[in-house]
């Protein structure tokens, strides 16, 4: 294979630059004594010729010949880039600029939408869904629980290799002295084995660790730098978990964050051990429902393991009513099972970060990426004015003899330059900005935050690099070959042509009609995001927007955890209620604005005929007396639950208005009894009024509320406490926090007043609303920067044909007028092209706007005028400047 | 000044000189240089400045490979080996070169 040997040759000098010189040197001295042998010593040096000389052809035959003239280029390129600092700086700030936005955002998409675990074969890794027959057609990610004896059953399954986890248990955690708490994840023996995980140090846990329940962790690498300063002698040591001692076998690599995303790891303990940590054995049919994992073997397919899956789970388990409160999937019909894909990580069910991201995340990499589009049309005619500028310089070294290609591959390594020097700064202004944007985001997300942090990941320098050299190759080739076409005659004749630049007239003015046209869009989808924040913030949810402070209470692993929140919410709330300007407080499970744990459940009314099959769910809020006087939800009708209304009494529930309507229409539902998928008949005894409770959008959540004395065992062991206060809820919070911390300093807590709530819950309208008017206001910034050089140049060029204009009597305001209507046409062309693109970006918008057309006029009206304000305002300057041209001297410059 | 007089050879000739030269055999720089001047009775001498720049690109075009060998005289040289791709590459260019070299003549010889 000739092409072989030759590429072989061709890359020899690069892989061995020392042998290859060698050895020609050594071919070099042979040559020169057999030649000596014949003639004397000079005559065979003459003979032989320059021997520098000799070398450089043979060097220039090489690839490092090639690699001599590209940096003979950069050498140059830097030289000329450094005598024009001002075009250097705009170009490179420019490119930093739109490299960085687009970077910072593509770093967001890639880790919440792109980003595989970090485990081999992710494509291979699935998780086993609990649908039920609605949902089996298309399973949602979401949670499901299994129990250890249905995974023992189902790992039977041939074709993929089923391991499973708990879901989150948090636990006092005790190393050398120092105390915090910890999420512990119990995992099945098989676990680690089956992602293939390895180990940064020791070894991870094994089938025979939770066999012999053997009390050993796995910490991640995050815990081992903070416990222990990653010292090898991690390994070995004894720390203490919820009292019990337990030994560190190994680390988990940084990169992992667990199977849910977006997670947190912290340790992982094996499944047996579940006592130690006063965690029910997961044994028993109480155990904790598990997360399955499992890795499809190699030609197995997605859908044969399914279907295998499914037949061994109809056989074992189908029949149970397992499916665990708090799942979000109420049972309907017998319970099946799919398989489903987890390459990308576990979706966290209903606040799934990637359904409520995806989108918006997926619109702004459009708006950045429009953004780029107008940098780059900025770059682009800063080089051509650049080239018209050199075309004396490039038309000297054309008729030196310089060929053509050369030129150009000169030119477009000084674009290249430019390039990279936009890229690198591009890079730590994706930094800042990501960091900003962690900053901005809602408290709720503080503990995920470290998966958004900026790392330069090699997809992401693939993305920067990519981008730059697409900046270079489209707009440094064009002024490139365009510069280097020039006829060699009439640049170098002094003064040049003053038409020379007709044609470059029309690309660059073409350019800042796009830009212009591309700003449009940004801005007015800026201004649609805007009015939908604006709207959202004034829908009224139908609770107390103002006067309301949160408080979230955690009693996972404290004593009070088992004792649940019954004693708890008597004995705190007795507290809080007389804390100084607190009129109501209550508790509950979720409370409007903040969310909480949701539960869904199926609801009914006896001998009603309305059936809603399965759609009739409602979410289930436990809550204790008072709740709706602190919410400020209401009561239309009935009572309030008191503190009559406990365990044991008659079983008693509030509906909301919706709910009612539905069910009884104008009868009066007041003493109807009403039942929960649980079966128990509960009599409603009040109605509250309709509230917002997860989506501001969206209509209000159909609610059923009951006393958490009669519901302790779905009362979670979290609760919110809701407290109206009667002056601006943030002072309140330092006294709450305090009392709160009063009675027991080990529970966990966390406050929040409404106000900020609201503004969380919007996190994403804020995020995208605040974003596009960066953008907007970036393009619009980039766009006038376009103009204004356009503008400028003409006016340049033009300063003979204003010069005669005015000795010819036109007034400065004539010429002034004659400048600006130039670039209003320029603008107005823009505005024509760039209506459409913003129609077809509102339409794409549609789903994400909230009280605001696609195509609002009155947008995009204000849309147009602050562009043709901007527009003016930069082409102020140069038309200013052609008003001042004295006739006389204009006239005299030919 | 070379003490000799120089006759330039005709752009593209001296890589087929080269390659004929290595169908007689493994030979080093020198020799092939040497065999060109002999067999054309001295008139072509060819250069080292384009020899040596001649052989990398007939390397890099995978006509040519060379190995390291020690010569009769006992001492280290590279020598030059053409390719199979190289015999046909000659081949073709002969056929074109002889082809130019006999319409050069006929316009040099008719009247």
């Amino acid at each position: 294979m000739g092409w072989i040997d030759g590429l072989r040759h061709r890359l020899r000098p690069l892989l061995h630059p020392a042998a290859w010189q060698r050895e020609h040197e050594e071919e070099v001295a042979h040559h020169l004594d057999l030649e000596a042998m014949q003639h004397d010593v000079r005559q065979a040096r003459l003979a032989f010729g320059p021997a520098t000389y000799y070398r450089e052809e043979t060097r220039r035959m090489t690839i490092l010949g090639l690699l001599d003239v590209v940096r003979q280029d950069a050498r140059y390129g830097w030289r000329a880039l450094r005598r024009s600092p001002g075009f250097t700086l705009a170009v490179v700030a420019s490119l930093a600029l739109g490299i960085g936005a687009n970077t910072a955002i593509f770093g967001l998409v890639y880790t919440v939408l792109l980003e595989p675990l970090p485990l081999p074969r992710p494509d291979r890794l699935v998780t086993v869904q609990r649908t039920d027959a609605r949902a089996a057609a298309r399973p949602a990610p979401g949670i499901s629980g299994f129990t250890a004896a249905e995974l023992a059953v189902l790992r039977q399954t041939a074709g993929v290799r089923l391991t499973g986890q708990t879901w989150v248990t948090i636990v006092p955690i005790e190393v050398a002295g120092q105390r915090d708490q910890s999420r512990v994840d119990l995992v099945d023996g098989a676990f680690f084995e089956t992602l293939a995980l390895r180990p940064v140090a020791g070894r991870l846990l094994t089938p025979a660790d939770d066999q012999e329940g053997r009390p050993v962790v796995v910490i991640s690498d995050l815990q081992w730098a903070r416990w222990f300063n990653r010292s090898p002698a991690a390994i070995g040591s004894t720390i203490t978990l919820g009292g019990a001692s337990f030994t560190v076998v190994g680390v988990t690599p940084a990169a992992y964050h667990g199977l849910v995303f977006p997670g947190v790891f912290s340790l992982a303990a094996p499944l047996s051990v579940a006592p130690l940590l006063h965690q029910p054995d997961v044994r028993s049919p109480q155990g904790p429902g598990l997360l399955l994992a499992g890795r499809l073997a190699d030609k197995t397919t997605l859908a044969s393991a399914t279907a295998a899956l499914a037949a061994a789970f109809a056989r074992c388990c189908a029949d149970g009513q397992l499916v665990p409160l708090g799942t979000g999937i109420a049972p309907s019909g017998p319970a099946r099972v799919a398989l489903l894909g987890i390459g990308r990580g576990v979706g966290s069910g209903k606040m799934d970060l990637r359904t409520m991201f995806g989108r918006i995340l997926l619109v702004l990499q459009a708006g950045v990426a429009i953004v780029l589009l107008i940098v780059c049309a900025n770059v682009g005619n800063l080089l051509l004015a650049r080239a018209t500028a050199r075309r004396r310089e490039l038309a000297v070294r054309l008729s030196l003899g310089a060929s053509r290609a050369r030129l150009v591959r000169q030119l477009l390594t000084e674009s290249a330059q430019l390039a990279v020097l936009g890229g690198v700064l591009g890079l730590l202004l994706a930094a800042l900005l990501t960091g900003a944007l962690i900053r901005g985001m809602p408290a709720s997300l503080a503990i995920i935050a470290d998966v958004f942090a900026f790392r330069l990941k090699p997809a992401l320098l693939v993305f920067t690099l990519g981008i730059s050299a697409l900046c270079v190759l489209v707009f440094g080739m064009v002024p490139a070959l365009r510069a280097t076409r020039t006829d060699l005659v009439t640049p170098l004749k002094e003064g040049g042509d003053a038409r020379a630049g007709v044609r470059t007239g029309l690309l660059d003015r073409s350019l800042v009609v796009a830009q212009v046209a591309l700003a449009l869009m940004l801005v007015s989808s800026a201004g649609l995001l805007g009015a939908t924040l604006r709207n959202l913030r004034r829908v009224n949810g139908g609770f107390a927007a103002t006067h309301v402070l949160f408080a979230w209470v955690d009693t996972r692993g404290t004593p009070r955890e088992r004792e649940g929140a019954v004693p708890l919410h008597e004995a705190l709330l007795a507290r809080v209620q007389h804390i100084g300007g607190i009129r109501a407080a209550a508790m509950s499970m979720i409370a409007p604005a903040v969310g909480g744990r949701m539960t869904s459940e199926s609801f009914a009314v006896p001998g009603s005929d309305i059936q809603d099959g399965d759609t009739a769910t409602i979410t289930l809020d436990p809550v204790t007396p008072r709740y709706f006087e602190a919410s400020g939800i209401g009561l239309s009708l009935g009572r309030d639950f008191t503190t009559a209304d406990r365990a044991g009494a008659p079983r008693v529930a509030i509906i909301s208005a919706n709910l009612a309507r539905r069910y009884f229409g104008d009868r009066n539902p007041l003493g109807q009894p009403v039942k929960l998928s649980d079966s128990v008949l509960m009599t409603v005894v009040g109605i509250a009024h309709d509230a917002k409770y997860l989506d501001l959008r969206g209509d209000a959540d159909r609610m059923v509320y009951v006393p958490i004395a009669q519901a302790a065992a779905t009362v979670w062991p979290f609760v919110v406490i809701t407290a109206r206060t009667t002056t601006p809820s943030t002072p309140v919070a330092g006294g709450l926090r305090r009392e709160i911390q009063a009675f027991d300093p080990n529970l966990r807590l966390r406050t929040q007043g409404v106000e900020e709530a609201l503004d969380d819950s919007l996190a994403r309208e804020r995020l995208a609303a605040g974003l596009a008017m960066v953008f907007g206001a970036l393009a619009m910034g980039l766009a006038a920067v376009g103009l204004y050089g356009v503008v400028s140049y003409a006016v340049a060029r033009r300063t003979r044909e204003i010069g005669v204009r005015m000795a010819l009597g036109a007034r400065s305001g004539d010429v002034v007028w004659h400048v600006l209507r130039g670039s209003l046409v320029l603008v107005a062309f823009g505005v024509l092209l760039g209506a459409p693109l913003t129609f077809l970006a509102g339409k794409a918008m549609t789903a994400m706007l909230y009280g605001v057309g696609a195509h609002d006029p009155v947008l995009l009206i204000g849309a147009v005028l602050a562009l043709t304000t901007v527009g003016a305002a930069a082409s102020a300057i140069p038309a200013a400047r052609a008003a001042r041209v004295d006739p006389a001297t204009a006239l005299r410059l030919a | 000044m070379p003490p000799h007089e120089r006759h330039d050879l005709l752009p593209g000739t001296l890589d087929l000189l080269v390659l004929r030269t290595l169908t007689l055999g493994r030979l080093h720089g020198y020799a092939i240089a040497q065999h060109i001047a002999r067999t054309s009775g001295e008139v072509l001498r060819v250069e080292q400045g384009s020899l040596y720049p001649a052989l990398e690109r007939l390397q890099n075009q995978g006509w040519v490979t060379s190995k390291w060998g020690v010569s009769p005289t006992g001492r280290r040289a590279r020598y030059y080996t053409i390719t199979a791709s190289g015999r046909a590459r000659l081949g073709e260019k002969l056929s074109g070169y002889q082809r130019v070299a006999a319409a050069i003549t006929r316009v040099l010889t008719t009247g």
